[in-house]
């Protein structure tokens, strides 16, 4: 827990355009309550995340500062290509709708936002600082009637208490933007922030931004968490120590900037036999892959009746066969109708299957 | 906010990173341990601690004076075996300054090979210097102080000599053990946590039922089986003790026969309590001594290991064995120590001054110890010539002879553990 002073955040400088992304409007799902800032170029569309509904403009306002970088988009059409015909490869009767092509085809690039922070620490502070130091130490092994020692070397931590004070600027404390934000990591995997650039002006291409779902304003907590720990982690650093515990900060969160990071993710799309569409989502820079892959009940269904018919059949030549020959009625009946059984529940796979992968692929999160 | 610059505990240290300052406790100061020279403030005389009164006394005016102790017992500061330390063991720091400057009357003392406590031989006021170090780290940290007053040793000592026959009749009366010289022995105490998994096979005795045909009966036999056992075992040790002084000055067997010592008395060193005593700094350092330990505590694994398995009969016995936890302190123990003249030879005897355990050499009289074996032997030797005329007389000698025999042997086994004895005793 750290005693902080922090000042409200001034407001900030909203209109309804956006200077970075001149043209682009700010359009809402009604469906997935998303709000997107939508290029010119693109007109009228479906959410690009959840494809449930027609976006409509929501006139609000949006902050006026461009982002401040980005996380470059690294998948290349080949790699988009190869991810999806694997992720698709194994799906029992799949849908005509689910082709690689179709998938590629619909394929569109959407940035997703993580504030960033930058602030002044100035205060005192106080906490447990852990060094490592080496104690020589033995091995000891008995055998033989003979004992072996060897000196070996062992880590130990001494922990003292430290005080002192702290003056230092803090910058792009990564605070999360979108409720789903961990929850979406969880799904498409992390961002390797290594390689973030700086933001220009058309970097972002044709593509819509999702905007933030939480406003600096209800993130001041969660930011000074997170400046606290950059800052415990200084301290351990000045302290050239290894190890910290019951680091507290007392003292002022002072000059406090927020700018966006934006991050790429590829979403594309799939309608079953009933028109119900599936959104599949893609990380934009590792190419991890999440949505649902869902099989068709009708060609599954097509599959068993096909299967049906050969019982059917069977069943016919059997009444035949004890027209022509009743003296062979018994052992034929008897045959015949173990024959008959098994191959009309094998006949039930393929509608089972098809069932039980669409059970296990609908418990799989939507998107978030 | 707490303005840390005039903080009394913490002190400011340098900082890794510009915009962060760090305070930390102030180091405790290092006590200052000057070579510090006792005479009497009333008349100029000797001052030395005073082993009846436990306090320092004037032989001459009679001044008392009593001295600060401050008990410590088992919390008394242990140190580890850092890499810092073990170099500086390595390199010899910790050898004793043997030079001193006499603060009552100038002169520039030599004092005796590793002492660390002496008198001025031209004012004779005592001194004690223990600076043996560059730093405290091989100072004393901590002592046992006397409580074995010197009017007691004579009667701890008497029954000590009157004990055991193997000894000479006159050593009672001849052995005049007059001056015990009250002494401050270095010591290593060590503690240490040792873990250790062990393997072995271990002897099960069988019973089996047979069917013998040639006697066409059923019948046991009882013979050994060898299962394999395994165990993990973890032990503490505290104060576990070295000594710091060379085998070849003072014989380590009997020091060893002196413990245990009761560590929950121990106080925090201070020079007083050596002041007209004779003390020695270690001559066994800290790498030496902690070898020592270890082959002790090795033996001690090996015991437990043994006692762990579920019959004493082991073999194939492996143990793989680490140590944690383990620490060091140098501590001063009291003894008293005394040399004894017998038929012109001399014996070192020691008498644990917290305790009053004696322990020391004593001559063996051998035409005893002979006569001893020959009379265990004797029943025996006996029976078997009883039996051996028998037999030719009356053909039952055989049984005589065997019971002959097994008196031998018994006798046997009881003359050897008297020889040993008498041999272990005497190489004291």
């Amino acid at each position: 827990m750290s005693e902080v002073n922090t000042p409200n955040l001034p407001a900030p400088e909203l209109s309804e355009n956006t200077p970075w992304m001149p043209g682009a409007t700010l359009e809402y799902c009604p469906a997935c309550k998303r709000v997107f800032l939508v290029p010119a170029s693109k007109g009228q569309q479906s959410c690009p995340l959840c494809y449930q509904a027609q976006l409509v403009p929501q006139p609000s306002y949006a902050r006026q500062e461009a982002p401040e970088i980005l996380i470059p988009a690294q998948l290349k059409t080949v790699d988009l290509q190869q991810t999806l015909a694997s992720f698709i490869e194994w799906v029992p009767f799949k849908l005509p709708d689910l082709t690689v092509e179709n998938l590629l085809n619909r394929a569109q690039m959407i940035w997703w936002p993580l504030w960033l922070v930058d602030a002044d620490l100035q205060g005192e502070w106080a906490g447990t600082m852990g060094f490592d130091y080496q104690v020589r130490t033995a091995k000891e092994s008995f055998g033989n009637g003979d004992w072996q020692s060897k000196t070996a070397l062992r880590t130990q931590t001494r922990y003292e208490p430290r005080k002192g004070t702290l003056n230092r600027h803090y910058d792009n404390i990564r605070v999360p933007a979108l409720r789903a934000h961990h929850k979406r990591l969880e799904q498409i995997g992390n961002y390797q922030q290594e390689s973030a650039l700086p933001y220009r002006t058309g970097v972002l291409g044709d593509n819509s931004v999702q905007m933030p779902e939480i406003e600096p304003q209800e993130l001041l907590e969660v930011a000074q968490t997170r400046l606290h720990a950059a800052a415990e982690q200084e301290i351990m650093q000045a302290n050239a120590a290894q190890h910290r515990q019951n680091v507290k900060f007392s003292g002022d969160y002072l000059n406090l900037n927020w700018t966006q990071l934006l991050m790429p993710i590829v979403s594309t799309w799939y309608k079953d036999e009933n028109g119900k569409t599936y959104p599949i989502v893609l990380n934009g820079q590792s190419g991890k892959v999440h949505g649902k892959r869902m099989a068709s009940v009708k060609q599954a269904s097509r599959w068993t009746l096909g299967l049906m018919a050969i019982p059917v059949l069977l069943l016919l030549a059997a009444l035949v066969i004890s027209l022509v020959a009743p003296a062979s009625i018994p052992q034929n009946l008897v045959c015949g109708g173990v024959v008959i059984f098994f191959i009309a529940l094998l006949a039930l796979i393929p509608i089972l299957r098809a069932h039980h992968w669409n059970n296990r692929e609908n418990n799989i999160e939507d998107f978030r | 906010m707490e303005n840390l610059s005039n903080n009394a505990e913490f002190q400011q240290i340098s900082s890794a990173l510009q915009g962060i300052a760090v305070f930390a406790p102030k180091p405790k100061a290092e006590e200052q341990r000057n070579a510090q020279t006792y005479t009497c403030p009333q008349c100029g005389g000797q001052l030395s601690y005073n082993l009846v009164t436990s306090g320092l006394a004037c032989q001459y005016c009679g001044y008392q004076a009593s001295v600060r102790a401050r008990t410590i017992g088992p919390v008394a500061e242990k140190h580890e075996f850092t890499l810092d330390t073990m170099t500086k063991a390595d390199q010899g720091w910790g050898k004793l300054r043997n030079l001193v400057h006499c603060q009552q009357c100038g002169a520039e003392l030599t004092y005796p090979q590793g002492a660390v406590a002496t008198s001025c031989p031209f004012c004779g006021s005592n001194s004690v210097n223990v600076t043996v170090s560059e730093s405290n780290l091989f100072q004393p940290q901590a002592l046992l102080p006397f409580t074995i007053k010197p009017d007691q040793l004579k009667q701890f000592t008497q029954s000590w000599i009157q004990d055991g026959w193997m000894h000479p009749s006159s050593l009672g009366d001849s052995a005049r053990m007059d001056k015990f010289i009250p002494f401050y022995l270095p010591y290593w105490a060590f503690s240490t946590d040792i873990s250790f998994d062990w393997q072995a096979e271990v002897a099960h005795t069988v019973t089996d039922r047979y069917y013998d045909a040639s006697s066409k009966s059923w019948k046991t036999r009882t013979r050994t089986e060898w299962r394999w056992e395994n165990g993990t075992v973890h032990k503490k040790f505290t104060n576990f003790l070295v000594s710091g002084v060379n085998a070849k000055r003072l014989n380590p067997n009997i020091l060893n026969e002196l413990n245990p010592f009761d560590m929950s008395k121990l106080v925090a060193f201070n020079a007083d309590y050596l002041a007209g005593i004779n003390a020695n700094a270690f001559d066994v350092d800290l790498n030496t001594a902690w070898g020592e330990a270890k082959t002790r505590l090795r033996e001690e694994a090996r015991e437990l290991a043994i006692e762990d398995a579920s019959n004493r009969q082991v073999r194939n016995l492996t143990i793989n064995m680490s140590y944690t936890n383990e620490k060091w302190r140098y501590l001063f123990l009291p003894v008293y120590i005394a040399v004894y003249q017998f038929e012109g030879k001399s014996y070192q005897v020691m008498v644990n001054g917290q305790t009053g355990k004696v322990f020391g050499q004593k001559p063996i009289d051998w035409r005893k110890v002979w006569m001893a074996i020959i009379l265990v032997l004797a029943p025996g030797l006996l029976t078997v010539l009883i039996g051996l005329p028998l037999i030719l007389l009356a053909g039952s000698g055989l049984v005589v002879i065997m019971i002959g025999l097994v008196l031998l042997l018994i006798g046997g086994g009881i003359g050897f553990s008297i020889y040993n004895k008498a041999t272990r005793l005497e190489a004291l």
